[in-house]
């Protein structure tokens, strides 16, 4: 699936992620990559100013973290994003499910 | 020579130079990480980066996903200090007024104040002034800053300034307070030099 196609849908992926757990760009985007069977093909770093955009929404958080002598961004999700991927993911099953039965799936 | 990874990451700073240090570095982990990844699974140190810089993706891709997705004009860091320095703005009129208040209710109205006349001919006077009529305003300016976290857009043509509202608790305090107390202190200041001409006021 090409970057067009999936940057409406880019927060959700991004919060869905980390809802998994704390990572950094790297694991976000290896994330992203794994669960959706490498469907999601977008430059990688492209991720980045939509992960900077979700913390400046305070959808996610990060701090700086050091580890194995490389310096790291690591995000997390907050509860505001927590409740904004609750609200896109029932927004999606809504359209997903519409989509559906118009194209008869 | 230059690795392809110093060199695209020497491009992607030029490229961004308001964009701040964060996407360079935070490039630089993920470069180096997929490199490491790649030379892991046997491919050449060289081959690696300009593998990991190939599906990184383009300079022009990243700065437009930078643009698309607008800079603030604050950095979250700036505005997770704004409540504190607007506090510290205020602090000394709230300070002032809660003195003058004390002093009425005491009974001592006109008299010699906390500090004595000591102020009044130091040189700081008319700083101590400023401080106090603009500091609480100047708080309430960087209260609203914050507050509506404006961001541009680069759009086909020009630009697009777009307003968030992030609304914290400690924001919206020291907003309200800021802002009575600025309020509270101009009309004061304007009652007492509204017969005064020229600006500033006589007073300041």
């Amino acid at each position: 699936m090409r970057g067009e196609a999936i940057k409406g849908h880019l927060d959700m992926l991004l919060l869905a992620v980390l809802e998994d757990g704390d990572a950094h760009g790297y694991a976000v985007i290896e994330g992203l990559r794994e669960t959706s069977n490498g469907a999601f093909d977008l430059p990688e770093g492209t991720v980045y100013p939509a992960l900077h955009r979700l913390e400046r929404e305070r959808y996610v958080a990060s701090q700086w973290n050091k580890s194995s002598g490389r310096k790291r961004r690591v995000y997390s999700l907050t509860a505001r994003g927590r409740k904004a991927l609750t609200d896109r993911r029932s927004e999606w099953a809504g359209f997903s499910r519409a989509v559906g039965t118009v194209i008869g799936l | 020579m230059t690795s392809p990874i110093e060199q695209y990451l020497i491009e992607l700073e030029a490229r961004l130079p308001m964009a701040g240090r964060r996407i360079v570095t935070e490039a630089r982990d993920h470069l180096l990480e997929e490199r490491d990844r790649l030379m892991a699974n046997e491919v050449e140190r060289m081959e690696a980066e300009r593998q990991a810089v190939a599906s990184y993706g383009h300079i022009e891709d990243i700065v437009s996903a930078v643009r698309a997705n607008g800079g603030p004009v604050l950095s979250p860091r700036v505005i997770k200090w704004i409540p504190w320095v607007a506090l510290l703005l205020s602090l000394p009129t709230l300070v002032f007024i809660a003195v003058n208040v004390i002093e009425e209710v005491a009974g001592n109205s006109g008299g010699v104040g906390v500090f004595g006349d000591s102020l009044d001919h130091s040189p700081l006077a008319g700083l101590i002034d400023r401080m106090l009529v603009f500091g609480p305003l100047l708080a309430f300016g960087l209260v609203v800053l914050a507050t509506t976290n404006v961001r541009f857009t680069r759009q086909e043509r020009g630009f697009n300034a777009t307003i968030h509202l992030r609304l914290t608790g400690r924001l919206l305090v020291i907003g309200i307070v800021s802002g009575l107390v600025a309020g509270a202190v101009v009309a004061y200041w304007l009652a007492e030099n509204m017969l005064c001409a020229g600006f500033p006021p006589c007073g300041l």
